[in-house]
């Protein structure tokens, strides 16, 4: 019975009709892992034929010209993702347990942020940053200098910046389920308020912060017009951009340009595999902001 | 204190002059410790120049050299070693990065220096150089640069695809045609080269328009030469000149007085609707039938990757990629080798309209200029070490050692008595003795200003893409270009009375210390100020053990609200502060009302791109709505749970690749050679419906949104999956009790009960798909022409492009007015909904 109701024609049309879906849907990434193995006359000869063998070379060669934006972009995620989960955690706690006057008006003040898209402060935030006074060489006026242009701190500052907005709401929504009692025994034991935060809050909020840290980490991966604008040293460019200009480094053939591809993913492939679940998550809390 | 040391200065100029006086006329080295600092972008050189630093240290024991290899970012390295100045600025640099220098003094004049002695040759110092070479880069304030070599243009051709054929390197442009006919009927792809807005730019398309303007044109050299009587007339170069056609070099001297050309172009005098321009574009479309289909979809790059695979046969490239493509060859396998050629551009002769054959194109590779550090005796230390860097002793050690690391020479030496070994000598001659373009007027928008530049690309990829006659292009490029005099004109303070020298107009600071939008210091004094004030006036007004709490509080959010504050508030209030400024590069913001949405008003490209976005919005909202929608129930209808768990994981699986990859794996399967849309095509016999996804301006947008196909996007199948999970089990057995129709009750029980997914979907695809252009930037860039841009990477190209960063802020404003009112009516819909 069972067995026929899974196999039934309707069934097996279903499922036929999701199998052509999900090929077509990750055709691009069949393609890619194949021509990253593949010497240009097998591409432009034989496309649709499997690699003649494996090239572990093409993915060495690959490496050699990956392994710095790669590098640049993980330095910059694992500072952004430490200083947002702190500041995100802090803030979070600040609203969910203590009362202080202005707290309203201030929580306001963050929501309101969710509102404010990034193609209104683009321009803006580019001209602050390079006339930021008393950075990269500027005046008190701003001039003279590039300000935070062409550094680290162009990228790290804003996000972590603009992603504690989202933590603090998160954190803020997850703190206040925390049962009051908790922290009222830790207080009558002497705990002052960061000790509370820091022995009770945190511990018990590590799940919603590694939502916040993989969504925070896949974020800073797929950034890619501010780089794109505020970083021009090759030397410190981040995976988003420096992938756009692989072909144009030398005269680079298609396997190793895919094999590239390939690295670039393995972060990624390693953050997921990890933290599927809380990321899956984060998008669905996510949603509410809307 | 100050006077002590002008006095300083003046004594010891006038010391040295004394000492020149003594000890003859010629400008020797002083024999003092010395540092002589070389800045260069010429990665390519770095080795070579080491040891010729060395060789001069062994001659000079007293001076040291020092180098510095910038190969990236070097302009904005320069201008900050310029600001810093002192010892952090360099003696030698490569001058071709800060335009205008010579004229605000900041380079040392070296026409004096040019005709002592060279040490190091026993000669003048001219008459060890190229002199046609060097005076090329003479500028109306003087000589300041003398190039090490130079880049020039040609077309570089597959030998053994013209032996097969029994075909000539052409010696005519006709015969040239005729060779790429012979080569179409056999099959092969005659030219490959790139269409895309940088190649109108600054490659292929640029090149060849520059090459046919100047070879219609040059004949009204004397119209644009400064005059006697004007102010930038300089006898020694401008008198007794005549036009000559058959002297590609006889104009090479002449000084185009600027402010004349822009005259003759605002009183109409030069007309862009000329019989010449005519044939000029004529010609180009022409020749257009022999490059590669859907040739506006490469890039310079990806074409030119059709020569190196040898499916094209001829390409367009540069003196600076001979011995990269000789390097190159040597390590392809032997079965992908092929012998080639270069030859240049030949000559029209069947059209008695052209001025005479083409002349060069190219440009400086290897240029320097001595900065101005008002110290005579370092200053000939300096240019000794020049003469040296000049003299063949040290040409054939760069030569040599560039080669030697396998590096790219970028062109013939500019350096009398360097021998160059075969067979780089032989594959260079062909790119001598072309003269220089002298008239640049006719194509490539205005002058190189950006925005005519892009104006101009825009209209000449409609008109070579057949959807623009020729008479209406040269009409709008007419008009593009007499709008860009005018803005050229305010730019430089012309009066367009060549008599008078007009002072560019002066850098006021307008800038209002008390306005905290143009004054960043206040700025970050007012944000600090303000959250103290509010800090402190709560923890004030709290009282007992509600006031310990209040400060431990407001100590804790203090990073927090400095850093929204600074980075993320204050940002968006300046977007709408400079909304209403004319704020553009170098100047300060200088407020102008409604002047920016004005000019919106009468943007064309505005129009266009809004268009485009109407038409992406449309097709986005059905892509997020239905489409995961669907995915989603059809998903749950599978029995199966291990099945169910094994289709979600695979519509979510395409996550794991960064954002960008997925971007330009599109760009490869739209590629129109090894793309895998066109090999589908052909493995499904369907060859004749193969096209140049991203390159033809018809079906830009459409690959655009096809893009993603099938479009199952996690996030949406994430949402309506778990809203569709919430719907009781009872509600559907309900229904089953009445019908057993499933696509009755997807459209009329599930529908409606995940409509907050889908006001949630339409309204974060509406924010996002009116903000973003991050794949068109990347897959088109707006075009062909104007065929894929949008409002958001108007913006963009405003502000990054133009710099007009107020206008830029003014477009910002809009999109964000409009994502504000979506929110805002999709809040009262939520709130309508909750309330029922």
């Amino acid at each position: 019975m069972n067995f026929r109701r899974r196999f039934s024609f309707p069934q097996i049309l279903l499922l036929t009709a999701l199998l052509i879906l999900a090929a077509a849907t990750l055709l691009p990434f069949y393609m890619m892992l194949m021509i990253s193995q593949k010497t240009n006359a097998e591409i432009f000869g034989h496309f649709w034929s499997l690699p003649g063998g494996l090239r572990m070379e093409y993915f060495s060669k690959a490496l050699h010209f990956t392994y710095r934006y790669i590098l640049n972009t993980l330095a910059v995620g694992a500072v952004v993702v430490v200083g947002t989960l702190f500041l995100s955690s802090v803030s979070g706690y600040v609203f969910a347990r203590l009362e202080f006057g202005g707290k309203r008006v201030l929580f306001l003040l963050i929501l309101s942020l969710m509102m404010i898209p990034g193609v209104l402060t683009l321009v803006p935030a580019f001209l602050w940053f390079k006339e930021f006074p008393f950075v990269g060489g500027n005046d008190w006026l701003g001039g003279g200098g590039s300000g935070f242009l062409n550094s680290r701190w162009v990228l790290i500052i804003p996000y972590i910046s603009g992603s504690q907005v989202f933590g603090i709401y998160l954190c803020r929504t997850f703190f206040e389920q925390i049962p009051s009692e908790l922290f009222e025994a830790a207080r009558i034991d002497g705990a002052s308020e960061f000790s509370a935060y820091w022995r009770i809050a945190l511990p018990l909020s590590l799940p919603i912060l590694a939502t916040l840290a993989i969504m925070n980490f896949v974020g800073v991966y797929n950034e890619y017009i501010w780089p794109l604008v505020a970083i021009s040293d090759k030397q410190i460019q981040v995976f988003s951009v420096g992938v756009t200009q692989f072909g144009l480094e030398g005269n680079l053939d298609l396997g190793p340009m895919m094999a590239g591809y390939v690295i670039g993913s393995i972060p990624l492939i390693i953050a997921f595999a990890f933290g599927m679940r809380y990321y899956i998550q984060g998008l669905t809390t996510g949603a509410v902001k809307a | 204190m100050i006077s002590t040391t002008t006095t300083g200065r003046k004594l010891s100029i006038g010391l040295a002059f004394l000492w020149m006086a003594v000890t003859g006329s010629d400008l020797r080295a002083a024999k003092t410790q010395d540092t002589v600092f070389l800045a260069t972008v010429n990665a390519n050189y770095s080795a070579a120049f080491e040891e010729i630093a060395r060789r001069y240290e062994q001659k000079h024991p007293e001076i040291k050299v020092k180098l510095a290899i910038i190969p990236m970012q070097f302009e904005t390295w320069i201008r900050t070693r310029f600001a810093a100045g002192g010892d952090m600025l360099p003696d030698l640099y490569n001058c071709n990065f800060t335009s205008g220098f010579d004229e605000l003094g900041k380079l040392v004049p070296l026409e004096p220096y040019l005709d002592s002695i060279n040490p190091y040759t026993g000669a003048r110092w001219r008459d060890g150089l190229e002199m046609t070479i060097v005076e090329r880069y003479k500028s109306p304030a003087g000589l300041y640069a003398v190039p090490l070599d130079f880049i020039e243009i040609g077309i570089f051709y597959n030998q053994d695809i013209f032996d097969k054929l029994a075909l000539k390197t052409p010696a005519t442009w006709e015969e040239l045609l005729r060779a790429c006919e012979r080569m179409k009927q056999a099959g092969y792809m005659p030219f490959a080269l790139g269409g895309d807005a940088n190649a109108y730019w600054y490659w292929e398309v640029g090149w060849l328009v520059r090459l046919l303007c100047d070879a219609y044109q040059r004949d009204q050299i004397p119209m644009l030469a400064a005059q006697p009587g004007d102010w930038d007339y300089d006898a020694s170069r401008n008198a007794g000149f005549r036009y000559n056609g058959a002297d590609l070099y006889g104009d090479l001297m002449v000084r185009v007085s600027k402010e004349r050309f822009f005259k003759a172009i605002r009183d109409g005098s030069l007309d862009l609707r000329s019989a010449r321009l005519k044939r000029v574009y004529s010609k180009l479309k022409e020749f257009s039938q022999y490059w590669q289909p859907g040739y506006m979809g490469y890039d310079h790059d990806s074409a030119i990757q059709l020569f190196y695979k040898q499916k094209a046969a001829l390409c367009f490239l540069t003196s600076a990629h001979v011995t990269g493509i000789m390097n190159d060859m040597e390590k392809m396998e032997p079965g992908a080798r092929f012998n080639w050629g270069v030859f240049y551009p030949p000559p029209i002769t069947s059209d008695p309209q052209c001025q005479g054959p083409f002349r060069g194109a190219g440009g400086p590779g290897a240029i320097y200029s001595v900065t101005r550090k008002n110290n005579l005796a370092h200053e000939r230390n300096v240019v000794d070490f020049f003469m040296y860097l000049t003299s063949p002793e040290a040409g054939n050690i760069l030569v040599a050692r560039t080669l030697a690391e396998k590096q790219p020479l970028t062109g013939p030496v500019a350096i009398k008595g360097v021998q160059l070994p075969e067979p780089l000598a032989r594959r260079f001659a062909p790119f001598l003795n072309h003269g220089f373009v002298k008239i640049e007027f006719g194509g490539r928008g205005l002058d190189d200003e950006q925005e005519s530049v892009f104006e101009w690309t825009v209209i000449a990829q409609d008109y070579m893409a057949g959807r623009l006659p020729l008479e209406e292009f040269l009409d709008r490029y007419q008009r593009i270009t007499f709008n860009a005099a005018a803005r050229l004109q305010k730019k430089f303070g012309y009066d367009l009375d060549p008599a008078t020298r007009d002072a560019p107009p002066r850098r006021v600071s307008a800038r209002n210390h008390l306005n905290p939008f143009e004054n960043g210091t206040l700025m970050l004094i007012l944000i600090v100020g303000t959250f103290g004030g509010f800090a402190s006036y709560h923890i004030r007004r709290a009282k007992g053990p509600l006031r310990t709490t209040t400060r431990v509080a407001y100590l804790l959010l203090l990073p927090t609200f400095l850093l929204l504050a600074t980075f993320n508030y204050f940002p968006a209030f300046s977007g709408l502060y400079h909304a209403f400024t004319e704020w553009e590069e170098g100047r300060d913001a200088a407020f102008n009302g409604l002047a920016n949405f004005k000019t919106m008003l009468s943007d064309q490209v505005l129009y266009k791109g809004l268009g485009n976005l109407l038409v992406l919005l449309a097709a986005a909202l059905f892509k997020a709505t239905v489409v995961p929608f669907l995915a989603a129930e059809m998903i749950l209808l599978v029995i199966s749970p291990r099945l169910r768990y094994l289709f979600r994981t695979a519509f979510l699986l395409p996550m794991v690749t960064p954002a960008m990859v997925g971007i330009l794996l599109w760009r490869f399967i739209y590629d129109p050679s090894a793309g895998l849309l066109n090999q589908f095509l052909d493995a499904l016999h369907l060859g004749p419906l193969k096209a140049n996804w991203l390159g033809e301006p018809n079906l830009a947008l459409a690959s655009l949104i096809f893009m993603g196909f099938p479009w199952i996007g996690a996030f949406g199948l994430l949402i309506y999956m778990a809203g569709l999970m919430n719907i009781p089990e009872s509600v559907h057995e309900a229904y089953r009790l009445d019908s057993n129709n499933i696509l009755r009750r997807i459209l009329f029980i599930d529908a409606p009960l995940v409509k907050g997914q889908f006001r949630l979907m339409v309204i974060l695809t509406f924010i996002g798909t009116l903000q973003d252009f991050q794949s068109i930037l990347v897959l088109t860039g707006g075009g062909p022409g104007l065929a894929s841009t949008v409002p958001a990477l108007r913006m963009y190209h405003e502000a990054f492009r133009f710099s007009h960063f107020g206008y830029a802020s003014a477009i910002g404003l809009v999109i964000f007015a409009a994502i504000l009112v979506a929110t805002l009516i999709n809040l009262g819909f939520r709130k309508s909904e909750e309330e029922r």
